[in-house]
């Protein structure tokens, strides 16, 4: 195979970054690795300076109770805007703004305790009472109610905490408030949405000072910041760079300091520039890119069609023909670096079996078997499509693709109108963030709104997300979360394709202290959030 | 006169009527919708049907068409289904961005071609001639997202003179307005050059035909003068109708161009708004180009009484 390499398309990701919402919001308790990425010291902080940003979209709007949050809005509006709590170094929750969070003895209830004497930036005071606002704010909208499923209420508890009460066990309850359904805005924004959505304030490093929509996002540092000493930087500028080719010249040139980039292409070409840091997303934090079935609908409602696929997806001549090789094959919603994560049972590429299959299905149902293979329209996914109609095709599959542009394409996943699409999901810090798309309570049939867009049913898969969202004992977790991978390996569901470590930050010779990033307890933070995000107020600049 | 601008008045709102409802019609027909945006894969059966109810989309479309209409006429363009922000001020946010690239390549495109079809023109079938035929046609055939690469690589990568990306309103900065606005410009332009000197250069070349150039000629006239006082006016008829005419492909250049170098003008605007489906902001800023397209034309129009007096005297 002699094909150029690609990057995965931007389309792609923004899917990734939509799901990522949904999967952050929904999470539980577990631990990623720490992120690929510079790691030695870098030396003293230095107070002052500018950092300019490059993005490759704007965010739809920075109030987190209405506005759908990319991977985009976050990294700019977490300068802004705190959550409740973050997710450390080893993938575990732990209290941001929240002093503590204690569940009751069978964790149906979680008791929120918060820091005293934080302010937001407008000088309202941060207290229990407005925590309990922002999360019935946050039970009341439309875009995130179904994240708040299983919340019954909150109340405020003894002044200075708000007990949020549950339907049910959640042990991975806080890692719902690592996204933005946990971050505070005051009295002001939950009043004033629209103003919130354009202006956001919040308790954060940064204020706001200058948005031009579409073109940059300018904050300023907030000097009564409650991390005493902190942040380093006096602004940071994001600009908004669409096209990926001229982000990353753009950098090259000293127009931008660092950018977010998914392009193996970048990562290729800056590691070879002297001065220039790489990080790369590890662990929980990596989507898969797989091709999702319906298994509501022929001929995908037949395990033998599902299994056919598997076989004749060769995953390493995808990664070698789209990603350089920068990238592992999957066999599973979770990469072996993550502590969850289980070996063993996924079909390896074997095109004789795969022809088995097809003839054992095509014997039951005469005639060709022919499927309709969803894509983006750019041309670099249908290059991931494309491979995978001659590979199919080899077994004796006809696929027709069929190109629909997002709006479509969620639409279409979620009404169940497709046979097959390629995706990119499942980075949730957390294996209980994943359980909406996989369990049966949230699958429909063909022609109505189903979240689990596979529409998978299968009792032995809802026990263990089931086991492992209401169990603490880590041990009892992990073994839940092993099943939840064998099912899924046998019965197919996704066909995965690969680990996407091309997520990347990469940052310029002067940027110091990205992905260094610590609790308010001391504990070290993850690198990158959710693919490609990380805070800004550790990060300094020196020539 | 009264008469003409009459006419062109309805004209305008005619082609603003057709233009706007078939672009409402056409991208409410395409699968998904702004709720199903907005929710994302988070939104259950009860969600989407909440968010379609609070943006109306719940109505007919023709009732949302003629509320829409309704609120033209008091100059109110709707507020963004995905931000919220109203459509208007979304559109004059964008609007200097555009405009100011497309005044700016149009500018330089003159300025280069109108020379350059002169030169060709007088010694046509000579070496320049040749010359400027062969590099107008490549920079015809090479598409703007090439040149624009290329550009950036060697100005703002490698030479480091100019920026790559981004764009500084010429009220904050007017040296760095320019500066952030020379690589698009330059390459916006030149496809456009390629065109108008061709155009002007086959004109020219009939003109001097003309008996009264000869007439000229026989007077001991300088080529020079012969050429700009006598020929140019006459051969300009065509270039300017190919100016007017060239609004529409320019602002689908300037799409390309504002994403290729991050500007935050209309044509990007549009296209994000079809992605989001935001069928009201998609709407205005139909109703902007629209209405542009159809002034520079009259514009164009009025133009050609102004170039030849055979056509002023027929009015």
């Amino acid at each position: 195979m002699t094909r150029k390499r690609r990057r995965l398309p931007m389309p792609l990701l923004a899917l990734v970054a939509v799901l990522a919402l949904l999967a952050a919001c929904t999470g539980g308790g577990g631990g990623a690795p720490k992120a690929g990425g510079p790691t030695a010291s870098e030396g003293s902080p230095v107070p002052g300076g500018r950092l300019v940003y490059g993005l490759a979209a704007d965010a739809a709007g920075f109030n987190p109770v209405t506005d759908a949050f990319s991977a985009q809005s976050y990294t700019m509006a977490d300068t802004i805007i705190e959550p409740l709590v973050d997710v450390d170094a080893t993938g575990q929750w732990r209290p941001w703004l929240a002093k503590s969070l204690k569940p009751n003895a069978d964790y149906t209830s979680w008791t929120i305790t918060m820091r005293p004497g934080i302010k937001f930036s407008n000088g309202e005071p941060l207290t229990a009472d407005l925590v309990r606002q922002n999360l019935q704010a946050q039970k009341k909208s439309a875009l995130t109610s179904a994240v708040f499923a299983k919340v019954k209420g909150a109340t405020v508890v003894g002044g200075d905490a708000v007990r949020v009460d549950l339907e049910g066990p959640w042990v991975a309850f806080p890692y719902t408030l690592a996204s933005q359904v946990g971050m505070i805005v005051p009295k002001a924004s939950l009043d004033n949405p629209k103003q919130a959505s354009q202006h956001p304030v919040g308790t954060g490093p940064f204020t706001f000072a200058r948005y031009i929509p579409g073109n940059r996002l300018l904050v300023v540092k907030n000097p009564n910041y409650w991390r005493k000493g902190l942040p380093y930087l006096s602004r940071v500028e994001f600009r908004i760079l669409p096209d990926p080719q001229t982000r990353a010249q753009t950098l090259e040139s000293g127009g931008i300091d660092a950018m977010a980039s998914n392009r193996d292409d970048d990562i290729l070409k800056f590691q070879k520039l002297p001065g220039y840091r790489i990080y790369r997303a590890a662990g929980m934090s990596v989507p898969e890119v797989a091709f999702m079935l319906n298994t509501g609908a022929p001929p995908f409602n037949d395990l033998r069609m599902r299994q056919a696929l598997a076989y004749a997806t060769n995953r390493q001549a995808i990664i070698s023909t789209l990603r350089s090789n920068l990238t592992k094959p999957a066999d599973g919603p979770w990469s072996p670096d993550a502590k969850w994560y289980v070996p063993g049972g996924y079909p390896d590429f074997d095109l004789a079996k795969a022809k088995a299959l097809v003839a054992a299905y095509k014997a039951q149902h005469p005639g060709p078997v022919s499927i309709t293979l969803m894509s983006l329209p750019d041309p670099t996914t249908m290059e991931n499509v494309q491979l995978a109609q001659d590979m199919w095709g080899k077994a004796g599959i006809t696929v027709h693709i069929k190109q629909a542009d997002q709006p479509d394409l969620i639409q279409r996943a979620l009404t169940g109108n497709y046979q097959a699409t390629i995706w990119s999901q499942f980075t949730a810090p957390d294996p209980d963030g994943e359980y909406v798309w996989l369990h049966s309570s949230f699958a429909r049939p063909v022609g109505q709104i189903s979240i689990d867009m596979s529409r998978i049913r299968d009792p032995q898969l809802d026990a263990a997300l089931d086991e492992g969202r209401s169990n603490p004992d880590t041990a009892t977790r992990k073994k839940a979360y092993a099943t939840v991978q064998r099912r899924l390996r046998a019965l197919l569901p996704y066909i995965w394709v690969d680990h996407l470590t091309t997520n990347a930050v990469i940052a310029g010779p002067k940027v110091h202290g990205l992905g260094q990033y610590t609790f308010p307890d001391g504990a070290i933070g993850k690198p990158l959030i959710s693919s490609s995000t990380h805070p800004f107020f550790d990060i300094w600049v020196a020539e | 006169m009264a008469v003409i601008l009459l006419r062109r008045l309805v004209q305008l709102v005619v082609v603003l009527l057709v233009v706007t409802f078939l672009s409402y019609w056409l991208i409410n027909l395409l699968p998904g919708d702004p709720a199903v945006q907005i929710l994302g894969f988070g939104g259950d059966a009860h969600a989407l049907a909440q968010v379609r109810h609070q943006l109306g989309l719940d109505r007919p479309l023709i009732v949302r068409y003629v509320e829409w209409l309704g609120g033209l006429v008091h100059g109110d363009l709707g507020t963004s289904y995905i931000s919220s922000v109203p459509v208007g001020r979304s559109l004059a946010e964008r609007m200097p961005v555009t405009l100011e690239l497309l005044v700016l390549a149009q500018v330089l495109a003159l300025a280069v071609s109108v020379p350059l079809g002169m030169v060709s023109a007088r010694r046509a079938g000579g070496f320049v001639d040749r010359a400027i035929t062969t590099i107008s046609f490549g920079l015809l055939s090479t598409p703007v997202f090439v040149s624009g690469v290329l550009l950036i690589m060697i100005f703002a990568v490698r030479w480091a003179l100019l920026p790559a990306t981004g764009f500084t309103p010429l009220t904050s900065d007017p040296l760095d307005n320019v500066r952030t606005l020379v690589l698009p410009t330059v390459t916006l332009a030149a496809g456009q050059l390629a065109v108008y000197t061709r155009v002007l250069r086959s004109d020219l070349i009939a003109t001097l035909q003309e008996d009264y150039i000869m007439l000229a000629r026989a007077r001991g006239l300088s080529p020079r003068r012969i050429m700009w006082r006598h020929a140019l006016r006459p051969s300009a008829i065509s270039l300017v109708t190919v100016i007017g005419l060239n609004l529409g492909a320019l602002i689908g250049g300037s799409v390309i161009i504002e994403t290729l170098f991050g500007l935050p003008g209309i044509g990007r605007l549009i296209v994000e708004a079809i992605f989001s489906r935001d069928y009201l902001v998609v709407q205005g800023g139909v109703m902007v180009v629209a209405v542009g397209y159809v002034i520079v034309n009259f514009a164009v129009d009025l133009l050609y009484s102004g170039l030849d007096p055979r056509i002023r005297r027929a009015a």
